[in-house]
């Protein structure tokens, strides 16, 4: 009975391996070591961006803006990767991912806006300033030692998905052992009992959203590894990509709850449909419907059974 | 003691003026800007031209608008265009009947409307959660356009000139389009000022739970208001339709943003009994103005999002400002 | 003078010019546990406040050890040896146990958490009140009886805690919790440790205090040992003043007919087998302990909450209520103990709150009449005596008596013959409260039908025909209130 109980813990992780049997078992094309690399490679920059808008929702703040971030710091790394090399680049893509989170964090916190309606109006407002710096192209990366370590992989497994197991692993860490941590859940679960037992609810959730909006910054700059540019749209899917990898990884919208392994379970979920979307040939413009309707069962399923006793 | 409320109150007046009439300020601001910096915009003719161009997002903001008083919001206006454009277009070419073609618009955008208010039924849902489920359904109405339309454009008939004349017209001067625009409006706050269910939409806003303890039955009424928000994008979907004679799965996208940016910059919040159609209207010129000069001064379109940006974030402070001071007359 | 670890001279302490204590002073010896008694609104919880820092007082001291001491928030208090236990616990359900008594000082290794340690002193801090629990329990999964035990564990985990405070701790407790929680203080006790205890329950304070003091209207009446009292001395103590002054005449309005009848109705925990009637022009009491059920019941009734089982009959014919508007139609309404958050629209206008649960009644032609809203509204709160700036003035802004006054004026305004008042005098100050009781009182006067749920006996008993006692979600009792004492309350409801 024990053993089923702590079984039942790990229950993504177990939905994976059974949907990956099934799909092993129906196509073909599933057991190719090609296919293993293109799931892990995938995964990657979208998982990023999902460990960004996790660490977020832990603190209770929704950062929607993470798909514009994601548009912003590829563009930066871009553009100042022609011209300064590509660690420089990385830095200043970081940097301004950072001082938006940090400017939206503000706003939301100490200045009480309305936090969903600062990220969506950033969510807009990045996205058009990122454009307005490709002044209607898009940026090559040409930076060959990035490319170079884009495309590295240790026989099936990419350097990069080494890098994000690596990054799963230092966010765990940080929610787990530092107390910065466990102050997020604190405040994410109650920020009131929270704020009476002194701890600075405003200041957590701002390092709260300057890390969530660098991690989906750095999920942004390394689109741009497979796409080889950096374009207007990148990352204008990454919240409906990304939502349901986090709340099927244990996040709630209302805060409180969250950890990287769960992401990262929720992110190999939603890259399994979709590799099964693909292999077994869906229907490409079905696929958004499907994405979309995932996304609102899993809306759905977070609050239906919270508010069942409730009338209004 | 004394002295403080004194003082007090003098600075407040000023602020508290600024801060309850943003959007009119706004307009003064950018007539005055307007015609320092731009060639050509105290012109009769420019006027006529913008009283054109607000008309789509005129249509949206009001429906965006009566969404946001009860404490909702609907990001699948856009998509939501988009998908009663192509259904619109592909019913026209297929009967040559202009009702038949409204007809079945009005049924797509009802129908996604009714969608995202059952879902917020089902989960006895708060303001915030309709943020996620309209964004889900606007990918769900994206997802629907392309496959209605097999990822194609769709053309206009070239024999319905009739459909075409819609967006071609002028009455009085005034642009078809822009009278249909205002009469809307004017319907619009009739039924909300003066109608039983206008007047619940407002109490359900106010407060859900004292609402429906008083008999009125808050999920349902959330739910007319994303129907008719659905409504709304249908109807621009119609004039865009008329105007441009094509539809495709990205014709509306984005719109629903600055439908936002009109409803709040106009002063509007959740249950506010000064909401209305007034401050829907003071939102929509104030954005169309800005987007006037902008066009005028070759600005970028970019930097003109930027700009719609930093307004609203500007706005946003000023509802925070005034809710701290916590209504107070 | 060192036998006292606190000593309270003199308290005063006024709430927009309402004086909420008067003149307070008690002393409590270490490892004494102290009884706080008194009506709602005596001021024993302001009191509490003060001594945790959560108000200022403003007048008189306070001394702990013998020396005078400033608290001016709870850190302050905290620091010389006094932690609150509240009856809304200050826990965080997501988090466990360990992490929730350690909140906002986990500690640390290397800069790190050290969870080693932390489960180490969570497990001591337990055994300290002999709770054997993982430490690492979700406090969600807990009960309340649970739950305190935790807020009593983090109290004690702070080693300079020599004094708690303990507001209702055993309200929403069963019998066995109750002994529990008794047990803890006890060895409390042995540690040397006080104890405050504000509690109705006047039975399980003879079982487990040393002294008690009653505190009447802000004053102290008397302190005394629990050493032979008995409860009559201690209520009439309590009570101590003439109940008829205060509460309106009227005349004999009830009759025989009956217009509500509720039968067996039930639901999950909160109440079982509910059976009453209830006649016109008749006030009916709901009395009870906070927390038996009987808001709940009136919620089932009025259709706010959903119910397992049970009928309703509206002067003799089954009605089906699924939602409020059905309760409005069948003639019921409710008037929330919560006013703000459910019976009122606070950022809307006077005028827009009295339309709130009629609003087809202002269609002339129909339209909405703006002249007709005001008229209704201006006749309202002329007649209820508003006190107001006018009919745009925003509700929030009104004081609590006026609010409440806005929300019967609304319930006016409909066509309901009985309503539900949830303390309609709660927050409210004394000559509000005389304005409500009257206009109660007009409301039989005129035929229609009224339950009053109270908590404050003198009330309820002062302005009901007959009784009902709620104990534990089930009627202990349906009594007349001419031929009741207030000792037949006691008896009942605990």
């Amino acid at each position: 009975m024990k053993v089923i109980r702590e079984l039942l813990k790990y229950k993504i992780w177990m939905f994976c391996i059974l949907f990956s049997v099934y799909m092993y078992i129906f196509s073909p094309a599933f057991g190719t070591w090609n296919n293993f690399y293109g799931i892990l490679q995938s995964m990657f920059p979208y998982g990023m961006v999902a460990l960004g808008l996790m660490f977020g929702l832990v603190t209770g703040i929704n950062n929607l803006t993470i798909g514009s971030l994601a548009c912003l710091s590829a563009v930066v790394f871009g553009l100042v990767s022609q011209s300064y090399g590509c660690i420089a680049g990385f830095l200043a893509g970081v940097a301004a991912a950072a001082v938006i989170g940090a400017a939206s964090g503000v706003m939301s916190t100490y200045l009480k806006m309305d936090g969903w309606l600062v990220t969506i109006a950033l969510m807009i407002g990045v996205r058009g300033f990122a454009c307005a710096l490709l002044a209607g192209s898009t940026v090559r990366i040409t930076d060959s030692f990035f490319l170079k370590v884009a495309s590295t992989k240790f026989g099936p497994v990419p350097l990069l998905f080494l890098v994000f197991l690596v990054t799963v692993v230092l966010v765990d860490f940080i929610l787990k052992y530092t107390h910065y941590g466990r102050s997020m859940y604190a405040v994410g679960g109650n920020a009131e009992v929270a704020a009476s037992c002194g701890i600075n609810i405003n200041k957590v959730r701002v390092i709260a959203v300057i890390v969530s909006s660098v991690l989906a910054g750095i999920g942004g700059i390394f689109v741009t590894a497979r796409l080889g540019s950096a374009n207007g749209d990148l990352g204008a899917d990454a919240i409906m990509a990304c939502l349901p990898m986090v709340i099927i990884g244990g996040a709630a919208f209302t805060g409180g709850k969250g950890d990287a392994k769960g992401t990262l379970s929720g992110c190999l979920v939603m890259n399994l449909i979709t590799t099964y979307m693909n292999l077994f040939e869906v229907y490409i413009d079905a696929q958004k419907v499907i994405q979309g309707a995932i996304l609102l069962m899993v809306i759905i399923a977070d609050k239906y059974f919270e508010n069942k006793e409730i009338k209004v | 003691m004394q002295k403080n409320n004194v003082m007090i109150k003098k600075r407040f007046d000023v602020g508290w003026f600024a801060v309850n009439n943003f959007g009119l300020i706004l307009i003064v601001l950018m007539v005055v800007f307007g015609s320092i910096f731009a060639n050509n915009f105290l012109t009769i003719d420019n006027f006529r031209n913008l009283a054109s161009q607000i008309v789509i997002n005129g249509i949206l903001t009001i429906g965006f608008s009566v969404v946001y008083i009860i404490d909702g919001f609907d990001l699948s206006q856009g998509n939501v265009l988009s998908a009663c454009a192509c259904v619109a277009l592909t019913i026209l070419n297929g009967t040559h009947n202009i009702l038949w073609a409204f007809l079945a618009a009005a049924a797509i955008g009802i129908f996604f409307g009714f969608a995202n208010g059952m879902i917020g039924k089902v989960i006895k849902s708060d303001g915030s959660d309709s943020y996620l489920i309209t964004l889900a359904m606007s990918l769900v109405a994206l997802g629907f356009a392309y496959i209605w339309t097999k990822g194609l454009n769709i053309q206009c008939d070239s024999e319905m000139t009739s459909y075409r004349n819609i967006a071609r017209g002028n009455i009085l001067g005034i642009s078809n389009t822009a009278v249909i625009l205002v009469v809307f409006l004017v319907i619009v706050h009739f039924v909300l000022r003066k109608t039983a269910i206008g007047r619940k939409l407002y109490y359900v806003g106010a407060n859900k739970k004292a609402a429906f303890m008083g008999g009125i039955n808050s999920h349902n009424y959330r739910m007319y208001a994303f129907m008719f928000s659905g409504f709304c994008a249908a109807l621009a979907a119609i004039v865009m339709t008329a105007r441009t004679g094509s539809a495709n799965p990205m014709t509306g996208n984005n719109y629903e943003t600055d439908a936002a940016i009109a409803t709040i910059v106009g002063g509007n919040a959740p249950g506010d009994s000064k909401s209305g159609m007034l401050r829907a209207l003071f939102g929509v010129l104030c954005l169309g103005l800005i987007r006037n000069i902008m066009n005028m001064m070759n600005v970028d379109a970019n930097i003109q999002t930027v700009v719609k940006c930093i307004i609203l974030l500007v706005a946003l402070y000023a509802l925070s400002v005034k809710k701290s001071w916590g209504g107070k007359d | 003078m060192q036998d006292y670890i606190l000593e309270v001279e003199n308290i005063s302490k006024a709430f927009l010019g309402v004086k909420a204590l008067d003149q307070v002073s008690f002393k409590i010896k270490k490892g004494e546990v102290h009884a706080l008694v008194g009506e709602n609104g005596a001021g024993k919880s302001t009191l509490m406040k003060i001594l945790n820092g959560n108000y200022k007082k403003d007048q008189g001291t306070v001394k702990i050890d013998g020396k005078e001491v400033d608290i001016q928030n709870p850190n302050d208090a905290k620091a010389h040896g006094i932690s609150i236990i509240f009856q809304e616990l200050n826990l965080v359900s997501l988090l466990s146990i360990a992490e929730n008594i350690y909140i906002g000082r986990l500690p640390k290794k290397n800069g790190l958490v050290d969870w080693k340690k932390l489960y180490e002193d969570t497990e001591l801090a337990l055994k300290r009140i002999g709770y054997d629990i993982d430490p690492g329990t979700k406090i969600g999964t807990l009960s309340v009886a649970q739950r305190q035990m935790i807020e009593i564990a983090r109290a004690l985990s702070y080693p300079t805690t020599r004094i708690l405070l303990m507001d209702e701790p055993t309200a929403t407790l069963t019998t066995k919790e109750v002994e529990i929680l008794f047990e803890v203080v006890r060895s409390l006790k042995k540690q040397g440790i006080s104890v405050i205890f504000i509690s109705h329950k006047l039975e399980e304070l003879f079982e487990i205090c040393d002294t008690l003091t009653v505190i009447r209207d802000g004053q102290v009446i008397e302190t005394m040992p629990i050493e032979g009292l008995t409860k009559d001395d201690v209520t009439s103590k309590m009570i101590g003043r003439e109940i008829t002054n205060i509460y309106p005449k009227r005349k004999k309005t009830h009759t025989d007919e009956v217009v509500l009848k509720v039968e067996k109705l039930s639901h999950k925990d909160a109440y079982r087998d509910i059976s009453f009637e209830l006649h016109k022009g008749e006030v009916l009491g709901m009395a009870g302990l906070v927390g038996a059920g009987r808001t709940e019941i009136a919620r089932g009734i009025f259709g706010i909450d959903y119910k397992d089982s049970g009928d309703i009959y509206i002067n003799g014919s089954k009605v089906k209520i699924n939602s409020p508007a059905d309760a409005i139609k069948y003639g019921i309404c409710y008037l929330s103990e919560d006013r703000k958050s459910e019976g009122l629209m606070g950022s809307m206008s006077v005028k827009h709150n009295i339309s709130a649960a009629n609003v087809e009644k202002l269609l002339v032609n129909g339209v909405l009449s703006q002249k007709k809203e005001e008229e209704i509204a201006n006749e309202l709160v002329e007649a209820l005596k508003v006190k107001t700036s006018g009919l745009e003035q925003t509700v929030f802004n009104l004081s609590g008596g006026n609010m409440q006054k806005v929300v019967l004026a609304k319930w006016l305004n409909t066509n309901v013959d009985i309503f539900i008042f949830d303390e309609p005098t709660r927050g409210i100050d004394v000559g509000a409260k005389y304005e409500i009781y009257q206009l109660i009182n007009r409301l039989v006067e005129q035929g229609k039908s009224v339950i009053m749920i109270s908590s404050e006996l003198p009330e309820v008993m002062g302005m009901s025909d007959r009784l009902l006692v709620i104990q534990r979600g089930r009627i202990a009792a349906d009594l007349e209130v001419e031929s009741m004492t207030p000792n037949d309350f006691i008896k009942y409801a605990i």
